[in-house]
């Protein structure tokens, strides 16, 4: 347990990605496609708009010091996921529960769900990268 | 019908033509007009960056799609016009009719291409060492070879587009109107990011193998190239789909059928949910490349690999289904014999114009009912004999006798266990183009039609493979021969 509980805190997105899959879990259990649409489009609404506006913030702030191919690094990851995110959804509130479809949707709506939490979090780094880039500068 | 036929009677001719043809394009697509674009750009970012392991990756990718190419790649290519004049040659004599100049301009260009890489490839390392100037020319050598295979392609899209639709060209018959038909700038639109985001893919495989794990280029590489697979799927998508609209209905309404056989036709839906869990995963692996290369498998990489392998491979089987019943669209059928011509064979018979006999081997002979006398014997076989050449005629070209997509198996799936007679076979051939679209229409006379009903209900009893000219011989027949040939000849002439 303790093992567990320093492998959470040793990254700060470890225990939201967790939860969002535990998450993904009930929303899959429960079988109604209204609620998954419903609490996991929030989810998608809530980790888009955290990964947008550090992307915003980011780009904003170092515009003049990076090339269309590092900015791209910056939003590619993140609007892919919320895509495929989307994709996964779709699949699931489109299939009859437990089948292929259904399946393949959950796995990759929590795994995009995932990614999109882990690219808005590695956003921050990068920000706090290049803020003390900026002061050196 | 000038040609001997040539017939495999286990894998089919369309395996044969399938087989080396899907090769070819997996290998120009992937290896060559993808692929030249990217090493040109990986060299050309090296330098300006002044970083020589982009430099040592592009050389390492070059040489190997140097050695795919000019082996596998040139061999295919020599295959396809072997493997198409072998089963269809009347198609590929239209073909070249209409479109003589662009394949002499496709051979010059061809010609030039072989040149460009033999001297990128091996002008690489003494250039490089010669100073920036030298180095900035070989960057602008590698453009012009990317420029070049693009264009091969950008040719040979104009015929196969030709091949679905002809558009115009049916009534005009002008050379520019055969290039510029309906489904020539949407394929080439698709095929053009197709290509880029194939040879993406299979660079990122690429560059697992010429790269250290520990190495931090490794995640740099994989994150660049990733995003050049991204950066054109888009285009996939919307010149796909733009593509897709392009195609006439009636071809559409193939599709079921062309994406597996006539008994999976059903298999479309489950064909469809296998292309997005396979874009969904290319997705997934340029995403895992992107944000974290680091943590990128070999084995992750394989997925994608096969995966637009096999979705190149069945885009290529699709296009090759959907134009049925023709092999040129509306023009000439499946079969190889021309629209025009049908009126006249179905009046005189495709024997008559016939100029080579199929002989029944000593194999093909056995299964004959018992207690026939010798002269009923001989009339039976006569009779087999001249079902057996309408067969080869006029069915042979797609379907075998008891291999793949065979003849017997369609009539066991339909009649079963009960006799084959003449009557029942017939009756269905004669109208099979109404039920199903994808058939031509049978081109012989009402007797052959008969005939043919005979030799299927002899198949019934005989199991024996049917050999193609090429290891039984033909008999040919001097009074018929080049009678078609020269009215097809002169009515060409005549159009021209």
């Amino acid at each position: 347990m303790k093992t567990l509980g320093q492998w959470l805190s040793e990254k700060s997105y470890r225990s939201t990605v967790v939860n969002l899959v535990m998450l993904t879990g009930v929303l899959a259990m429960s079988q109604s496609s209204e609620l998954f649409m419903a609490v996991g489009g929030g989810a998608i609404a809530i980790a888009s708009f955290y990964f947008l506006l550090r992307a915003i913030a980011l780009t904003a702030r170092t515009k003049r010091f990076v090339n269309p191919y590092q900015l791209s690094l910056t939003w590619i990851p993140g609007l892919l996921a919320i895509v495929l995110a989307m994709t996964g959804l779709y699949l699931v509130i489109s299939a009859e529960p437990f089948s292929m479809g259904y399946c393949l949707g959950v796995i990759l709506f929590a795994c995009e769900l995932a990614m999109l939490t882990i690219a808005g979090v590695d956003l921050d780094d990068s920000a706090s990268k290049s803020s003390r880039i900026i002061e050196v500068v | 019908m000038d040609f001997p036929v040539f017939h495999l009677d286990f894998f089919g001719n369309r395996w044969l033509i399938a087989t080396i043809a899907i090769l070819h394009v997996l290998v120009n697509h992937g290896l060559a007009v993808g692929m030249m674009p990217l090493v040109a750009a990986m060299e050309w970012y090296g330098q300006k960056k002044q970083d020589p392991r982009w430099d040592r990756l592009a050389y390492k990718i070059l040489f190997f799609c140097f050695l795919i190419t000019t082996t596998i790649g040139a061999l295919t290519g020599v295959g396809i016009w072997l493997s198409v004049s072998l089963v269809n040659p009347y198609s590929i004599a239209s073909l070249i009719r209409v479109f003589f100049w662009a394949w002499f301009t496709e051979w010059l260009v061809f010609i030039t291409e072989v040149c460009l890489i033999l001297a990128y490839t091996l002008t690489w390392k003494k250039w490089s060492n010669q100073g920036p100037e030298k180095k900035k020319q070989h960057i602008r050598l590698g453009f012009a070879l990317a420029f070049f295979s693009w264009v091969t392609m950008a040719i040979i899209v104009a015929i196969l587009g030709f091949m679905m639709d002809p558009g115009n060209w049916l009534t005009d018959h002008s050379f520019w109107t055969g290039v510029m038909n309906p489904l020539y700038i949407p394929q080439l639109a698709f095929r053009t990011p197709l290509a880029a985001a194939m040879a993406g893919i299979i660079a990122l495989f690429l560059i697992l193998f010429f790269t250290k794990r520990q190495d931090g280029f490794r995640h740099e590489a994989l994150r660049a190239v990733a995003l050049w697979t991204l950066a054109f799927a888009p285009f996939v998508l919307a010149a796909g789909w733009w593509y897709y609209t392009s195609v006439p209905d009636a071809m559409k309404d193939n599709l079921g059928v062309s994406l597996a056989t006539l008994a999976f036709a059903d298999w479309q839906t489950k064909f469809l949910q296998i292309a997005v869990v396979t874009v969904v995963t290319i997705l997934l692996v340029v995403q895992f490349a992107i944000s974290r290369p680091n943590l990128l498998p070999k084995v992750a990489l394989v997925v994608p690999f096969f995966a637009i392998l096999w979705m190149t491979g069945h885009f290529e089987r699709v296009r090759e289904f959907i134009r049925k019943p023709y092999v040129i669209g509306q023009y000439m059928y499946a079969n190889g014999m021309r629209v025009d011509d049908y009126a006249l064979l179905q009046r005189d018979g495709v024997l008559t114009y016939a100029t080579y006999s199929n002989p029944l081997t000593e194999a093909e002979k056995a299964g004959l009912p018992e207690r026939l006398s010798e002269p009923e014997r001989t009339a039976r076989l006569e009779t087999i004999q001249k079902g057996k050449d309408v067969f080869m005629d006029t069915c042979s070209r797609c379907h075998t006798g008891h291999g793949v997509n065979s003849i017997t198996s369609h009539l066991q799936r339909m009649f079963g266990d009960k006799p084959w007679t003449p009557e029942l076979t017939a009756g269905y051939i004669e109208g099979m183009h109404y039920a199903q679209p994808y058939m031509p229409p049978f081109p012989g006379s009402k007797a052959e039609l008969q005939l043919l009903g005979a030799y299927l209900e002899h198949l019934q009893h005989n199991k024996a493979p049917i050999p193609g000219a090429q290891s039984a011989g033909v008999i040919v027949h001097d009074e018929n021969a080049g009678r078609i040939a020269t009215k097809t000849n002169q009515t060409e002439a005549a159009a021209r």
